[in-house]
């Protein structure tokens, strides 16, 4: 005669690994999530970090009612002012090594004769190749220049776009 | 039949414990894929630095010197770069009745309005 | 078990009816699970696959945000694309079939800029599910989305279309999509979006002119409603009587407004 003990242990293992079995199914098969990169979140902080960086170079030095370093680059035209300064601000991190951000700077301002918003580059620690994923950064600045189209110099209201990215 | 015995009930318990608890994980995932904006798309939305620049700027133009081109300037280029309309108006003081500077700043980008209406000390 | 004779009485019980009885119990059960709860899980897949691309297309539009409001060249995303495929459908591939948005005014009285009415086909990046339940697509800026089935469509993520009562200025986002070709993606793979062209109109509205905006479907995706309930609920636009499809930009007509028109070129290059 077969030994009939244990049949009770059969039905509940039986029982028990076709629950875990579809559990299993459900939880692998039901809800296959891929969430996309949220390169979002870097993008947020990087943005900061670039306003931060032209904020601080719009804050006249030691708070008086001189011109700003960034408004007398401007005026000036000086590139390579804007470089050292910009990439030393964005770049500084607490620790042994530094950031590596690259940027593109141009400035926007409004052609009297016509009316027309153009731009021309201010400065570029590197070229884009295209394929960069950058955020875009501004700074409104009050310049006193002689912009094209202008024949007067006077108090003029130009935009500073700055491109970022990890380089 | 054999005789039921009550050993082992633990391995069944915790056999519905993990299978439960995958259950709820599932479900728990299965809800974040409703959530479409995150936290990060929201702030990059907001435009709280653009608002706090055009404020600086108009402040800074009430104390130098600026004509109307000034303020053609900075209504087109806000407009067409940085997609916002902004209007500003300036009344400076009034001494000795009203030593105050008052602006009255209005910035619209679609998504956010914002009015303001600044005194300086 | 000679021992036990009068705790366990077997004598009751035969081993083929058991055996019997636990094959027929757990055949019903895989018979359950077929009939009732493999279509259950597809179904539910399908809801999720389609939920996660409503994600998805919130993403991209984020995207597109970036190119065009804040002049980023370059993004992209990965992305996966379950249950469907993600098409583009190019703005200069065929005008006949391409959504477009019509603006207009009340004839001749502006002087500004390029002549109105003018047209603008959109394109659009669409998603349609496999069960051809369901179709989700990026046009314009917006993400809207329709049941293949239904008449109806509505909006999930809208454009920022917007009109300025202090000012008295209408602004309005024309985004295009263009890829040099056919392209098409199912399963994993990453958008890259570039920035291409942007164009920026400004129109002097006289007083006593009035804007329209017309937005003509595409025949195989018609968002009609969506783009209904978004003009005459958000923008607070109002339908013209006897030319449905038509709607008034409501700014104040009895003094001179500022019509903005800002088109944005991007190129689709991978999915």
């Amino acid at each position: 005669m077969v030994d009939c003990d244990g049949q009770l242990y059969t039905i509940e293992g039986v029982s028990a690994g076709l629950i875990m079995l579809l559990t299993a199914y459900i939880v692998l098969g039901g809800t296959s999530i891929y969430t996309p990169g949220d390169t979002h979140i870097s993008d947020m902080q990087l943005e900061q970090l670039g306003s931060d960086a032209l904020r601080m170079m719009n804050t006249p030095v030691n708070g008086t009612m001189t011109e700003s370093p960034l408004q007398s680059m401007i005026e000036t035209n000086n590139g390579a002012g804007f470089t050292t300064t910009f990439l030393n601000y964005c770049n500084n991190m607490t620790g042994s090594h530094a950031e590596n951000l690259q940027f593109s700077a141009s400035v926007t301002y409004r052609n009297i004769n016509d009316g027309q918003i153009e731009s021309y580059p201010l400065a570029a620690s590197r070229n884009l190749t295209g394929g960069e994923h950058a955020v875009k950064v501004t700074e409104w600045v009050i310049a006193d220049k002689k912009f094209t189209g202008s024949n007067v110099q006077k108090n003029r209201a130009a935009l500073v776009e700055v491109l970022l990215w990890r380089g | 039949m054999a005789r039921m015995n009550e050993d082992a009930q633990w391995i069944v318990l915790m056999g519905f414990i993990v299978s439960f608890s995958f259950f709820f994980l599932a479900m728990i995932l299965n809800q974040a894929t409703v959530v479409g904006q995150t936290t990060a798309e929201s702030v990059l939305d907001f435009p709280k630095n653009d608002v706090r620049d055009v404020k600086a700027v108009i402040i800074q133009s009430s104390s130098v010197p600026t004509d109307a081109d000034f303020r053609t300037d900075l209504q087109s280029i806000a407009l067409s770069r940085k997609n916002a309309v902004v209007n500003y108006s300036v009344t400076l003081p009034n001494p000795p009745a009203d030593i105050h500077t008052y602006i009255n700043i209005h910035y619209n980008n679609g998504v956010t309005l914002y009015d303001e209406m600044w005194a300086s000390l | 078990m000679s021992g036990k004779q009068d705790l366990t009485r077997e004598s009751g019980i035969s081993e083929s009816i058991g055996f019997l009885l636990i094959f027929s119990i757990i055949i019903a059960g895989i018979g359950l699970v077929t009939l009732y709860g493999y279509p259950m899980l597809l179904k539910q897949q399908t809801s999720a696959d389609e939920q996660i691309m409503e994600k998805n297309m919130i993403v991209l539009q984020n995207d597109v945000k970036s190119l065009a409001y804040k002049t980023v060249p370059y993004t992209e995303t990965s992305l996966k694309v379950g249950g469907g495929a993600l098409t583009i459908y190019n703005a200069s591939y065929d005008d006949t079939t391409t959504s477009s948005f019509t603006i207009s005014d009340d004839g001749g009285a502006v002087t500004t800029g390029p002549p109105l009415p003018q047209t603008f086909h959109t394109g659009d990046l669409r998603y349609q599910s496999n069960a051809a339940e369901t179709m989700i697509s990026l046009e314009n800026g917006a993400v809207v989305l329709r049941k293949v089935a239904q008449p109806g469509s509505t909006m999930l993520a809208e454009p920022r279309w917007f009109v300025d009562d202090t000012t008295n200025t209408a602004v309005i986002y024309l985004i295009n999509f263009n890829s040099t070709e056919m392209l098409a993606r199912s399963g994993v793979g990453t958008v890259q979006m570039a920035f291409v062209a942007g164009n920026y109109t400004e129109y002097n509205i006289p007083a006593g002119d009035k804007i329209y905006v017309h937005y003509a479907p595409n025949a195989n995706a018609d968002y009609s409603t969506a783009w209904s309930n978004y003009f005459t609920n958000t923008l607070k636009m109002t339908e013209v009587v006897g030319n449905p499809g038509v709607y008034l930009v409501p700014t104040h007509t009895s003094i001179p407004a500022l019509l903005v028109v800002k088109q944005y070129e991007i190129e689709i290059q991978s999915l």
